[in-house]
């Protein structure tokens, strides 16, 4: 699948910093925004992501002081935006299978990806054999 | 009426006593009764004594047990908070390190300028972490309860040997008001507040805006106040409730540049001192930490 835009949410701007560099180089064409207030992205979302007519991808930070990652995607649903272009990828720490478990129940989460994040991991994860 | 055969021996010492000629007579009867009403009397007051002592090791068990309970609690939590701290920032440096690999291959000194800065700022949060689980290590054993009189130079000399990493080379200003009489209190429990809150006000600054931290410790009989204030990012109150209660309640919050840990330790060091902390900020204008704890002066 190939993405056009690609959306980072991360409280850490060291994080933040890093993962656009290897998104950048996994997917040179496409346009890459990054957030690290989560709530900056929820309202982003409903002014402009929710209207693409195109696939987008969220690296989404599970665990943020403000907001877990789960919590967030709750708010977008409670919103009733349109989520049906976005694909996320869950952005972990460490991997925990009561995580993987909570990812079930939300559609819109493609995969895991562990930090640090890399092209190889991105690969795996986006072809689900993570 | 005849002694009976074989009695406890106690008993029959007793009894040869009061019968020296082994006839049971009207006289030694009443004597031996007498006697006999004593050792119940005493009987039942070392049972109410030993129920008693029973009750109290009981409840002291308890308490210990509780206690117990809420330190293993809290250790957990706190070892699951601090490895995740520590995992977030060891993989932000492996992946700004392959950063670096990529930009040194390609020569780019402008990124590898930028990877460098943020590289430094990682391993300095990684730093301030490892800090706050050693104090929190130390503070769990007795060493926060020796109180001092506390010496305004002396303290003043600790906290910017312990802050100077995070102040070199930024345009910090940082104003002391000590205002001590004779202040009787925990040396290492004010280290541990001024170092943390100051360390957050140095890392939550503006970028290319002069730093200005005002630290103050004032005190009366009965009470004795820390603040310190800054003019830094500050925080949106509207949206933090649910996030200061996480960086103050829960180490695990702080995947956040070692915000966490300082907040917690704080929290923790004032909870057990009776202590309150009032907690003001303002996005883009700054914030003001206000702790304060009972000087108990009779003690």
């Amino acid at each position: 699948m190939k993405y056009n835009t690609i959306i980072l949410v991360d409280d850490n701007p060291t994080t933040i910093f890093y993962h656009k560099d290897v998104v950048s180089e996994f997917e040179p064409n496409a346009d890459i925004v990054s957030f690290d207030n989560p709530y900056k992205f929820i309202d982003e979302f409903k002014q402009t992501f929710s209207k693409s007519t195109e696939p987008i991808l969220l690296l989404l930070d599970i665990n943020m002081p403000e907001i877990r990652g789960f919590e967030l995607i709750e708010l977008l649903e409670e919103n009733e935006e349109d989520m049906s272009k976005l694909d996320i990828l869950i952005v972990t720490s460490s991997k925990l299978n009561s995580d993987l478990e909570k990812a079930s129940r939300y559609p819109n989460i493609i995969g895991f990806i562990e930090k640090p994040i890399d092209i190889d991991k991105l690969n795996k994860a986006l072809s689900g054999l993570n | 009426m005849k002694i009976p055969e074989n009695p406890n021996r106690l008993l029959s010492r007793q009894l040869k006593k009061t019968f020296p000629d082994g006839e049971l007579t009207n006289e030694g009867m009443n004597k031996f009764i007498e006697l006999v009403n004593e050792v119940y009397y005493s009987h039942d007051e070392d049972r109410l004594i030993y129920q008693r002592a029973e009750q109290i090791s009981n409840r002291e068990l308890e308490k210990t047990n509780e206690e117990l309970q809420i330190k293993n609690d809290f250790l957990d939590t706190f070892n699951h908070g601090m490895a995740h701290d520590v995992k977030n920032h060891t993989s932000n440096i492996i992946g700004l390190v392959n950063m670096l690999k990529k930009y040194s291959e390609k020569q780019n000194i402008d990124m590898i300028k930028q990877i460098n800065q943020q590289l430094e700022m990682s391993a300095n949060q990684l730093t301030s972490i490892v800090q706050g689980f050693l104090y929190l290590s130390r503070s769990e054993s007795k060493i926060d309860n020796q109180f001092t009189i506390i010496k305004k130079d002396e303290l003043i000399e600790f906290i910017n040997l312990e802050i100077q990493f995070l102040t070199k080379g930024k345009n910090v200003t940082i104003n002391y008001n000590f205002n001590l009489n004779d202040l009787f209190f925990s040396r290492h429990i004010l280290k541990i507040i001024f170092v943390n809150l100051i360390s957050n006000s140095i890392k939550y600054s503006k970028p290319n805006k002069e730093c200005i931290i005002n630290v103050s410790l004032t005190h009366d009989f009965n009470n004795l106040e820390l603040k310190v204030e800054d003019n830094g990012i500050g925080i949106d109150m509207k949206h933090a409730q649910k996030k200061l209660y996480n960086l103050f309640n829960q180490p695990e919050s702080s995947e956040n540049k070692g915000f966490g840990v300082g907040l917690f330790l704080i929290k923790k060091i004032t909870d057990r001192n009776n202590g309150t902390i009032n907690f003001n900020s303002e996005l883009n204008v700054g914030t003001q930490v206000a702790i304060k704890f009972p000087l108990e002066i009779n003690k």
